[in-house]
């Protein structure tokens, strides 16, 4: 178990909040030209051009079949490094919007809740009370299964 | 149509119909009747001669069978005479016939007939001679049998004689007394045979009288009794004169036996001669009466059809004459009642009018006096209409000036509306302005808004820097909280900046439109009051126009005084006249009467239209007097207003019934 207790950048998706850790932020940027990649899956909205580096993007809301809402000039894009098979990636994701960097710890975080085996929430690292609210900290490897991260991968082509 | 013709095509109309219906019968009967009469003159000319020729056949051949008959039976020249006469007559009958038929060849039975009967009638004649001559040859045989019959008789006689002289003798000298006897035998013969010879005499006679063939065929046969007796008597006679006698009775006995047979021959062939004729002369009545059956029945069917014709024609009369009689009196119905009913309407028509005449004259005259009493009246009511129209004319005046004052008035209002309208005009500029800057405010504010969300991207990208560098960016870390408080501020402000704006946006907008209307008010305003301003001046033009009305109305009433007056004097003129109109009512009442009497014969029609007229009369003399005395009372109570009020009443029901016709208003109060 790693330890969960951090500083986490917080952002929402609908009236949810969410929590990552700020290491694995590389950027936050307001929205960009997306361009479209075929042939990929529906989270994935295609790559941006990053000061000069090809970044796939995928929408968050579409991940978590969450309802899709159209973009402006408020949303905001978030840039994350993750660890694909050793090896660190850049990766765009797309938020309603950023709150704020805050320092959470151990005390106030508690397991994520159990269900079984059937449904995975291993992407959701615990959860987190702040001020009456509720973060879900964001385990964001997890949140792509292994074929997923290969295709990330090949969308990257280096 | 019939109705429009005129009186004398009515009458000669109907008199050609009837002539037309009476030609028609006349026609026909005439027809009839010579049919009748060419039947009656055939009847004449052919059949009823045929029937006489059949009668005249009938009659002689009759006749000349009964003559002939009566010759044959007894044997008379004279019937004969009498039956060759008949035979004559008929046989002219019969040439007389065929000279008929000759002029009449549709004859064919009497043709034929006659035919017939003159070859029977040719044979009758040859049978009437045959007769003759076997009637000559019986009365010889009669000669001969009455001859021989004398010399029977005498020589028995003698016989007889000579033998009483015998036995006288005889008894005197005393004969035996077989002598006597003998001689007494001889006696008894010859007195049997004399007697048979009577009895066959007797027989003769009896069976030609009774005309009895049988019983003179039976008297034939005794002549072998009396054969029988004399050769008896030869046997016992010896004196030579005895046997001559016996000789001569036997000889005559023969002639008489042979003129009884050849005259019974002889009868025999007459009865058939008889029946030959008998048969003839049937034949010739059969056709004579077939004849006359033919000319019976043809006349009869002569007769039967001249009834019939006779009767046909007799029903065609009556029904002609009945339909002539039934159609004249409906054609002298309606040409009368066409001649008198229009008549009669003219004189009730006349009637009513000389009626409505009188009784109108009489109105008239009451009217007219009724005419000169209000003409009188409306002089008086004249004056005070004067004295009314002075004060309208003040009135007038009054209204002209306070016309004008609001004329003033309503340009001063229209030049005020203008001015408020270019005010409006500036403060609407003044308005758009604001909401331009407005505009630009909110644009600025957008600007900021975008400002303070990059610089939160910003300081939060510091934050992480800061989080990454650990405890060393714990400094930053701060700066970067503070940057990001900052941009929440300023983008909190601007929100609540945006929302300001906005409102003001919203306001300005609400504030533009509320002084277009205001605007559009205010030009209503001036065209209303450039509209007010015309309608002052029309009232205005019109009290003026009234004024002048008013005065001519003045110089109307001085006329219509006069005029009154000359009514009045005309009102009892026209009465005088209408008395004189009366008279002649009457007079033309009277000569109506009389073209009534001359028309129906009576006087009842004028009467009683007097009676209802007068009635009439007396309602519209009440009618009439009952609104003269309105007229009066209302002129007699009636102030000054109230006449104005009467006066003007029907002129406004008349002409002007809405003031909207007459002012256009309905344009100009529309809008407000």
């Amino acid at each position: 178990m790693e330890a969960r207790s951090g500083v986490y950048l917080t952002f929402t998706l609908g009236k949810e909040y969410y929590g990552i850790p700020v290491l694995k932020v590389k950027d936050i940027i307001g929205m960009v030209e997306i361009t479209e990649v075929p042939r990929t899956p529906h989270f994935i909205k295609g790559v941006i051009n990053l000061r000069g580096k090809i970044i796939p993007i995928m929408d968050l809301r579409l991940k978590f079949e969450l309802e899709e809402i159209a973009y402006t000039e408020r949303t905001v894009i978030i840039v994350l490094e993750i660890k694909i098979k050793d090896s660190k990636r850049l990766m765009a994701v797309v938020v309603d919007t950023v709150s704020e960097v805050i320092s959470i710890t151990d005390t106030n975080i508690e397991p994520p809740p159990q269900y079984g085996i059937s449904i995975e929430s291993d992407f959701i690292m615990g959860m987190a009370k702040v001020k009456e609210k509720v973060i879900m900290l964001l385990n964001i490897e997890k949140v792509f299964n292994a074929e997923e991260l290969a295709e990330l991968a090949e969308i990257k082509g280096e | 149509m019939f109705s429009k013709m005129k009186i004398g095509t009515k009458i000669a109309l109907g008199f050609i119909l009837i002539l037309l219906i009476a030609g028609i019968i006349g026609l026909i009967a005439v027809f009839n009747m010579m049919n009748i009469q060419s039947q009656a003159t055939e009847l004449s000319n052919a059949y009823v001669p045929e029937v006489e020729i059949a009668n005249n056949i009938q009659e002689n051949t009759l006749m000349m069978l009964y003559s002939i008959r009566g010759y044959s039976l007894s044997k008379d020249e004279a019937y004969l005479k009498e039956g060759n006469d008949y035979l004559a007559l008929l046989k002219n009958n019969i040439k007389s016939a065929l000279s008929h038929v000759i002029e009449n060849p549709q004859l064919k039975i009497l043709e034929q007939k006659a035919k017939e009967a003159e070859t029977k009638t040719l044979a009758y004649e040859a049978l009437i001679g045959e007769a003759k001559n076997k009637i000559d040859a019986s009365n010889n045989y009669l000669a001969q049998m009455n001859q021989s019959a004398v010399v029977f008789i005498n020589n028995c006689e003698d016989y007889l004689s000579f033998q009483n002289e015998k036995i006288e003798e005889q008894f005197t000298d005393g004969s035996t007394a077989e002598e006597l006897s003998d001689r007494l035998w001889k006696i008894t013969v010859i007195n049997n045979i004399i007697d048979s010879g009577n009895s066959i005499r007797l027989d003769n006679f009896k069976a030609q009288s009774t005309n009895d063939i049988n019983l003179f065929e039976n008297t034939l046969k005794k002549f072998d009794e009396i054969n029988l007796l004399v050769k008896q008597l030869e046997l016992k006679t010896i004196q030579t004169a005895n046997i001559n006698q016996l000789n001569l009775i036997k000889s005559s006995m023969e002639s008489y036996k042979s003129a009884m047979s050849s005259f019974l021959a002889n009868w025999k062939d007459l009865n058939g001669i008889q029946k030959q004729r008998e048969t003839i002369g049937q034949n010739v009545l059969d056709a004579a009466k077939e004849i006359s059956r033919a000319g019976i029945s043809q006349t009869k069917e002569i007769a039967v059809n001249t009834t019939n014709s006779l009767a046909s024609s007799t029903i065609v009369i009556i029904v002609g004459l009945s339909i002539a009689v039934i159609l004249g009196s409906i054609l002298a119905f309606i040409i009368i009642r066409g001649i008198t009913k229009p008549v009669n309407r003219i004189v009730k028509d006349l009637n009513q009018g000389s009626d409505q005449v009188a009784s109108a004259s009489e109105q008239l005259s009451s009217a007219s006096q009724q005419l000169a009493e209000g003409s009188s009246e409306q002089a008086s009511a004249l004056e005070e209409t004067s004295a009314t129209l002075n004060e309208a004319t003040s009135m007038i005046q009054q209204t002209t000036e306070n016309t004008n004052q609001a004329s003033i008035l309503s340009k001063k209002t229209k030049e005020s509306a203008v001015s408020g309208n270019n005010q409006m005009q500036e403060m609407m500029g003044a308005m758009s302005e604001i909401k331009k800057s407005s505009d630009e405010i909110s644009k600025i504010i957008k600007v900021i808004d975008e400002i303070a969300f990059q610089t939160n991207i910003l300081s939060l990208n510091a934050a992480v820097e800061a989080a990454r560098a650990g405890e060393a960016g714990a400094g930053f870390a701060v700066v970067a909280e503070e940057v990001r408080n900052l941009a929440h501020r300023s983008a909190q402000a601007a929100k609540d900046t945006a929302v300001i704006i906005e409102k003001n946006i919203q306001l300005s907008d609400k504030g533009v439109s509320v002084a277009e209307k205001v605007g559009n008010a205010l030009i209503e305003i001036n065209e209303h009051a450039t509209k007010v301003n015309s309608l002052i001046d029309e009232i205005n033009a019109a009290s003026n126009e009234q004024a002048q009305g008013i005065n001519q109305i003045n110089t109307a009433v001085a006329q219509m005084e006069q005029v009154t007056q000359q009514n009045a004097a005309n009102a009892e003129e026209s009465a005088s006249a209408s008395e004189e109109l009366s008279a002649q009512a009457e007079s033309m009442k009277e000569i109506v009467s009389q073209l009534n009497m001359l028309v129906t014969g009576k006087d009842e029609i004028i009467t009683t239209h007097k009676a209802t007229s007068g009635i009439n009369y007396k309602n519209k003399i009440n009618t009439f007097s009952s609104t003269a005395q309105q007229t009066k009372r209302g002129l007699s109570s009636g102030s000054t207003n109230n006449l104005v009020a009467k006066k003007k009443s029907p002129v406004k029901a008349t002409k002007i019934v809405n003031p909207e016709d007459v002012i256009p208003l309905d344009d100009d109060t529309a809008d407000f």
